[in-house]
């Protein structure tokens, strides 16, 4: 990170080495077995009103990450910073506060609602939880959140199954507003939707973080969503970060041969765009329960062909990037990697 | 059956390998009919690719089962043509129906892990599809499995026979469906969103495979997805359906450099792209119409952004016809009375 | 170590466990239970001298724990029992010797279990036959006529109580049509004397009454399994590549539909082996559970304790078996 920017005003959010280890199974009472690593010292931040687009295929430990901020899972390690307070550290009632400012919008709408609660006290659900009491009334603010995320006052005392997907994602972001949050982690939240739907709803969260200034931990695997979507980005890979930054650098001009693979992976809906660029990634993702040594991407990485073998031991020996930087030990030669197929 | 063969104006006079007419299928439920396919046209040559594209309920999946002929024993009412080779599928019993499931028409799915039987080895799955249309022994089939499972790019094919699908990765189990669809050597193969569920670099080596052992064995492929971008990157005809309508179709090219139908052109204006820079997104407004309660005109009409463009209120009252050129039909009242369209959309 | 030794292993270290926490918490019961074995070992005419000689006899005047593992020491090698000076020995393996009769537990275990075998048996064919037949015709038929009346007997069957069942049973084929021999006792095996036939016309009755409740439960298990397999997509599959129908449902439906009847067969094996009391009440069938009743109303603790721990044994080893069987039927579980 250059002095600029760490001498900028502290961001909202400031993760720091965030691990968690799920034990692992095996042996003959269950107890041996490796951990398996699915977030492994992983740091990033999102200033107030920013959008952080967490990045990854399935396994690299986006999910975990989403979870771990949301303090549905303990970390084994590493710290989470909001405004500076280390929410390890919180007693009883600031932590009572941190689920007030950080709120969560689920995957799948279908399953993160109850079927036999209505559209309106699924949305009051969170300020009856934390004993809230608007000005105006429950019923008020309910419906200013209804009409804020485009749902109609007569879906009030409807029920979930009476409204598609979209309308369903609608409800869950009207829910996670009520609290007037600072932070929302969005867990893939436009996967499950149609793509002319799928429109609807990032427009609609773009639209709530202009007039509130909400800061978004945006978790998903559709790269294209991101990149409308996040004006930062982290690729995971294997529960660590590999590349990180504004969307427009990581995306325009990745520095990392894995960036640039799944870039490269993405269909265009273009029947001009070239073909025949795209990088290959031979295998399987190894098991987050015995990672490769030193950079966790080596045993798929384009770039291995070209490397000579002390270079190669250089990968396997030595945990790369430091500060900022790709966590790849030859970043240069990813742009090489690209003309090359080009 | 002897069915009068027109050859295609697009194609010539080869008779193509899949010509669907006017085909329309409903279920009668307790909430009333559910009209799943409400009129559904597709051409497609030997060897080629066609793109069934459209999001939930529009009716692509239940079009590939009526392909299969998996709907004739449920309550669902088919009616149309789906002519196979000069054959309506629609007309066949069961017992040939059987005889070609499999054999000349394969399917893949979205889900391979549920998919495939999680107490079978992946081998004896495979072998399976073989023995059921070749009077083969168990060893015999298993061969060929093995050797299947090698051609679309499982290493050390002979002892992941032996494994059971849930010890397989999501790229290598959909290889072995693939395999398994394959292994007759089918003359056209139903694929179901077989990317759907896979990562993204995972896909591109699927849709990759896919190529490959389409180029080698000349099958052709009805590929069912909702993702624009897998139909551009390997089809060659595109079917865009919309509450169970075919509302536009053509070579792939042409409907994504000039799509005519209004929800075509909204699908493809609100992918985001990785080529875009940051901006909005446009959806198209309001969601898909109720299958149990159609409204009379154009099944778009309410999302429409360019019904004021035809006269009488025609949108609302007349449902269209595919109408236009015949390469590349759409089912827009623009196109029935050849209205002028907006110069700059 | 493959993943089957290991699991084996595991289950058994935990099934010996449990059997040594059962057999505890059973000895505690009756030791500080209402019931005086002594003074019932006594008789009617008992003076307090007689029932504290029947206490040293019994070995209860010894501490609580010592009795406790003398017992369990019965287990595994002979012992002797009785009061000092009248000391008889007792076979391995010894559970005791019955307060009423001075008869080996073992013995009297040896004598009544051919009686709930022979129950067991019939009735575990009969309800397996007849709950997976009609459950899975239910669920291929689902909606139709078929479908509905073996839903609705199946209800009424599951809400029919053995008591009355057995009544019923007795009343009409043995009282009224007599077409049905009485139960005796003198039949426990089908390779005995009377044969075949001869055992079973004589547990016929016992067997319907225990199979009209559980097939009952099998029906209902059955069908709603097997409508969730004829859903799954790997049914679908093997329609597409070109099986009947009928082939589908019997190679690809029937295993996956039916693990989970297996594994409730399992169980409930282990359960009746332990005695179907009020099968065997009903029917005066003298085997475990009629034993058992008896037993418990004499205060006779070795024997009660005995069978206690043979029915907690049986319901711990079915457990096992069952899920080996899964591990066998179904890979996945094998893995995890």
């Amino acid at each position: 990170m250059s002095p600029t920017t760490a001498s900028e005003e502290q961001p909202l959010l400031q993760v720091d080495g965030l691990t968690k280890h799920f034990p692992g199974r095996g042996g003959l009472f269950g107890r041996g077995g490796k951990p398996v690593k699915a977030v492994d010292g992983v740091s990033f931040s999102v200033p107030a009103g920013g959008t952080l687009g967490i990045v990854g295929e399935s396994g690299c430990g986006k999910s975990t990450t989403g979870r771990l901020l949301m303090r549905l899972i303990d970390p084994t390690s590493g710290s989470i910073r909001l405004d500076g307070r280390e929410i390890g550290e919180l007693n009883r009632a600031e932590m009572q506060e941190y689920r007030r400012q950080v709120q969560m919008v689920f995957q799948n709408p279908t399953s993160s609602l109850n079927p036999r609660q209505s559209i309106g006290s699924a949305i009051a659900a969170p300020l009856q939880a934390q004993r809230i009491d608007p000005p105006g009334g429950i019923k008020a603010r309910v419906r200013e959140l209804m009409d804020r995320v485009g749902l109609r006052p007569d879906h009030y005392n409807r029920f979930p199954h009476e409204f598609s997907g979209g309308q369903k994602q609608r409800v869950g972001i009207a829910r996670a507003l009520a609290l007037d949050p600072r932070l929302i982690i969005c867990d893939e939240p436009v996967s499950a939707l149609d793509v002319s739907v799928q429109a609807q709803v990032v427009n609609l969260l773009d639209d709530i973080q202009r007039d509130t200034g909400v800061a978004y931990v945006f978790v998903a695997h559709d790269l294209s969503v991101v990149r409308h979507f996040a004006d930062r980005v982290a690729v995971m890979y294997l529960g660590r970060i590999m590349e990180s930054g504004p969307t427009r650098d990581v995306f325009g001009a990745p520095r990392h041969p894995y960036t640039k693979a799944l870039l490269s992976a993405v269909p265009q809906a273009d029947p001009d765009a070239e073909r025949g660029r795209r990088i290959r990634l031979s295998g399987d993702l190894p098991t987050p329960a015995d990672p490769p040594s030193g950079c966790v991407f080596r045993t798929r990485c384009p770039l291995r062909p070209q490397l000579e073998e002390g270079e190669q031991r250089r990968c396997a020996g030595e945990v790369p990037g430091g500060e900022g930087g790709p966590a790849c030990h030859f970043p240069d030669r990813t742009s090489v990697l690209a003309t090359e197929l080009a | 059956m002897p069915h009068e063969k027109t050859p295609d104006p697009s194609r010539g006079a080869a008779e193509p390998l899949l010509r669907i007419r006017d085909l329309h299928v409903s279920f009668p439920t307790d909430d009333g009919t559910v009209h799943a396919v409400n009129g559904m046209d597709l051409t497609l040559g030997r060897g080629e690719t066609v793109g069934l594209v459209g999001e939930s309920g529009s009716g692509k999946t239940v079009t590939s089962q009526a392909l299969m002929g998996l709907l004739k024993e449920t309550r669902a009412s088919v009616t149309g043509e789906i002519l196979f080779d000069g054959t309506d599928l629609n007309a066949l019993d069961e017992d040939r129906m059987r005889a070609w499931r499999g054999k000349k028409i394969a399917m893949i799915f979205q889900d391979p892990l549920s998919a495939m039987h999680p107490f079978h080895t992946v081998g004896a799955q495979i072998a399976e599809a073989y023995r059921v249309h070749n009077k083969v022994s168990r060893k015999a089939a298993t061969a060929v499995a093995v050797d299947m499972l090698g051609r679309v790019g499982i290493p050390d094919p002979k002892r992941r026979a032996a494994a059971h699908p849930h010890e397989f990765s999501g790229g290598m189990r959909q290889r072995a469906m693939i395999a398994m669809a394959l292994v007759c050597e089918p003359e056209l193969l139903i694929a179901d969103e077989p990317t759907t569920a896979l990562d993204v670099t995972v896909q591109a080596q699927i849709l990759d495979l896919l190529g490959d052992l389409q180029r080698e064995t000349g099958t052709a492929v009805v590929l069912v997805t909702h993702d624009l971008g897998v139909v551009a990157e390997v089809c060659h005809q595109v079917v865009v359906m919309y509450g169970g309508q075919c509302v536009e179709r053509g070579a792939m090219r042409d409907v994504f450099r000039d799509p005519r139908h209004p929800y075509a052109q909204g699908l493809l204006a609100s992918m985001p792209s990785l080529a875009d820079t940051a901006g909005r997104l446009t959806p198209i407004p309001g969601f898909p119409p109720s299958l149990t309660t159609l409204p009379a005109g154009c099944l778009f009409a309410d999302r429409c952004p360019q019904t004021h463009l035809v006269p009488d209120d025609l949108c609302r009252s007349a449902r269209p016809e595919l109408a236009g050129s015949a390469a590349h039909p759409s089912r827009c009242h623009q196109e029935v009375h050849a209205i002028q369209r907006e110069a700059a959309r | 170590m493959n993943s089957m030794t290991t699991f084996l292993v595991r289950r058994l270290t935990a099934t010996v466990g449990l059997l040594i926490v059962i057999s505890f918490v059973t000895f505690c019961l009756f030791q500080f239970g209402p019931a005086d074995p002594a003074a019932a070992a006594c008789g009617q005419e008992c003076t307090p001298e007689r029932v504290a000689e029947a206490r040293v006899a019994l070995g209860m005047d010894k501490p609580f724990l010592t009795q406790y593992f003398s017992y369990m020491s019965g287990l595994f090698d002979s012992r002797t029992v009785g009061a000092p000076g009248a000391q008889t020995l007792c076979d391995w393996p010894c559970l005791g010797k019955s307060f009423q009769t001075n008869e080996d537990v073992t013995t009297i275990i040896e004598r009544a279990l051919p009686y709930t075998l022979s129950v067991a048996v019939g009735a575990v064919v009969l309800w397996t036959v007849a709950g997976v037949t009609l459950g899975t015709l239910a669920a291929l038929r689902k909606g139709k006529t078929t479908d509905k009346l073996i839903v609705g007997a199946a209800s009424v069957g599951v809400s029919l109580p053995i008591p009355v069942t057995g009544l019923l049973l007795l009343l009409v084929f043995v009282s009224t049509l007599d077409v049905l021999p009485f139960t005796t006792n003198a039949i426990t095996s089908p390779f005995g004397p009377e044969g075949f036939d001869g055992w079973f016309l004589n547990y016929l009755l016992p067997w319907v009454a225990l199979a009209v409740l559980f097939s009952a439960q099998y029906i209902r298990v059955t069908r709603s399994n097997m409508l969730e397999t004829l859903g799954e997509d790997f049914m679908r599959t093997a329609r597409s590549k070109g099986l009947s129908r009928t082939k589908t449902v019997v190679r690809h439906g029937a295993r996956a539909g039916l693990t989970p009847v297996v594994t409730m067969l399992g169980l409930d094996i282990g359960l009746l082996l332990g005695g179907a009391v009020l099968t065997e009440q009903i029917f005066s069938v003298p085997g475990v559970g009629f034993t058992a009743v008896h037993a418990a109303q004499m205060g006779d603790l070795p024997v009660t304790m005995a069978i206690t721990m043979l029915a907690a044994f049986f319901i711990i080893v079915a457990n096992v078996v069952v899920d080996a069987v899964y591990a066998v039927i179904d890979p996945r579980v094998r893995a995890a």
